[in-house]
């Protein structure tokens, strides 16, 4: 190679911009109101404004300091992704950074504010250090819907002094959980069901403990992620 | 902008006088120097340190000289970093500037005007390549980029054995666009440079 062209290229090469930094890597996820469920599950609903919290563990989460020259030095934080059935990346103040192991990340749904649409199914997580590299781990997160409850019917009858098998109708119950339940009468007591088995997606087998108080009750499911979902007037409880 | 209409009738009356006891020989010019460097951005200052060499042109009874100068100075500054993402709080960061700068100057010398005491001033462009190291968040960052820019530069030289001792000042206009730097100007002036001109 002729040594003017040789310069060339050196020159050339000295004169691109480039960026070096540690990548980081991804373990896992928790969601803190499941910490034994891996990977942690979200719910695409409710939420509150800001959604639902989730652990993000890994090594090497590394912020930036950005415009230190300039004025106001800001921090760069890693950039999180979920690629799935859709493709979300995170805005800025959703993203918290604990060290460089954890973060913590505000999934936003349908009722955040700003609402976000999340079809249920399995996600990957890319995290990308400004600074550095990007790092990608499949299955990071399944998306789940919020439970609905349609009906709730006890086909024996009630029996005072005995169980009463109740069945529970709707939608986004999950087969591998158990969700919690409560009956509230309209005097504001309230009494805990207990989950039997979820039968499947759209089913439960639950019972109503001996000495129910007869009246009407509202019904509260709760999934162990988050989702909640109350059917007012749901069970008359009356005894023969 | 005063001081270039002065600068002008100095040139005028220089290229018009005779050709000053230096002989055909002394074209080359050899120069260490030192000084302090303060970027007109937040940076500190820090110590400069170049090697030029230059050969005195022909041109204008051999008053104009071509110089290429190499020159070194790392300057750092470092704080705090707030944020309300932060869940531990507060972080400090520093980050070092380092510049390694190739700078080609037309250098125009009044020889003669003060004695044994020469003043010159000069201009040119400059590549200057940055590298931009950041400690944060127990991580290092480097970014690396190579601009273009120019420099503008005057001095006085004192003749003192086979060469002259002088003092100069340079200002230095480099633009960076790191993400830790942001877009900006990290030139500034070199004070006070210090170092002693040999003529081969």
């Amino acid at each position: 190679m002729r040594p003017h062209l040789l310069a060339a290229l050196l020159a050339l090469a000295a004169c691109s911009p480039s960026i070096e930094g540690p990548t980081p890597k991804l373990i896992g996820t928790i969601n803190p109101r499941q910490r034994n469920a891996t990977p942690a599950n979200i719910c695409n609903a409710q939420g509150g404004e800001r959604g639902w919290r989730v652990e993000l563990l890994g090594e090497r989460f590394t912020p930036i300091p950005e415009e230190v020259l300039t004025g106001e030095p800001t921090v760069g934080l890693p950039s999180v992704t979920l690629r799935g059935p859709a493709t979300l990346t995170l805005e800025r103040d959703r993203v918290f950074y604990r060290d460089s192991g954890l973060m913590f990340l505000d999934i936003p749904t349908r009722d955040t504010t700003p609402p976000a649409t999340l079809p249920e199914g399995h996600y990957a997580l890319e995290v990308k250090n400004l600074g550095g590299g990007t790092a990608e781990l499949a299955d990071l997160l399944i998306v789940v819907p919020p439970p609905t409850v349609t009906r709730v019917t006890a086909p024996q009858g009630f029996t005072f002094n005995d169980i009463s098998p109740l069945v529970v109708e709707g939608t986004g119950f999950r087969t591998d959980t158990f969700p919690a339940m409560k009956l509230i009468h309209t005097s504001s007591t309230e009494a805990e069901v207990f989950t039997l088995t979820v039968d499947s997606p759209t089913r439960i087998s639950t019972e109503l403990p001996a000495g129910t108080p007869a009246g009407s009750y509202d019904f509260v499911l709760n999934n162990p992620e988050g989702c909640s979902f109350t059917l007012p007037d749901a069970l008359t409880v009356s005894y023969p | 902008m005063t001081a270039l209409p002065v600068l002008a009738l100095l040139v005028l009356a220089q290229a018009s006088a005779p050709a000053t006891s230096e002989s055909e020989g002394d074209s080359i010019l050899l120069a260490p120097k030192v000084g302090f460097f303060k970027s007109t951005t937040p940076l500190e200052g820090a110590p400069y340190f170049a090697l030029e060499a230059g050969y005195v042109t022909p041109l204008l009874h051999r008053r104009l000289a071509i110089v290429l100068e190499g020159s070194f100075h790392q300057p750092k500054v470092s704080g705090t970093l707030r944020d309300p993402q932060l869940t531990l709080g507060d972080d400090p960061y520093s980050l070092t500037e380092r510049e390694i700068a190739f700078l080609l100057s037309a250098v125009y010398r009044f020889e003669g005007a003060l004695g044994s005491i020469t003043p010159y001033a000069g201009a040119g462009p400059g590549l200057y390549l940055h590298q931009a190291t950041t400690q944060a968040f127990g991580a290092t960052t480097v970014e690396k980029e190579g601009t273009l820019g120019f420099q503008l530069l005057g001095g006085a030289e004192l003749r003192l054995g086979p060469g002259g001792l002088f003092l100069e000042a340079h200002y230095h206009f480099t633009r960076v666009g790191f993400l830790t730097t942001g877009q900006v100007n990290v030139g500034g002036f070199l004070a006070a440079g210090l170092g002693y001109r040999l003529r081969l």
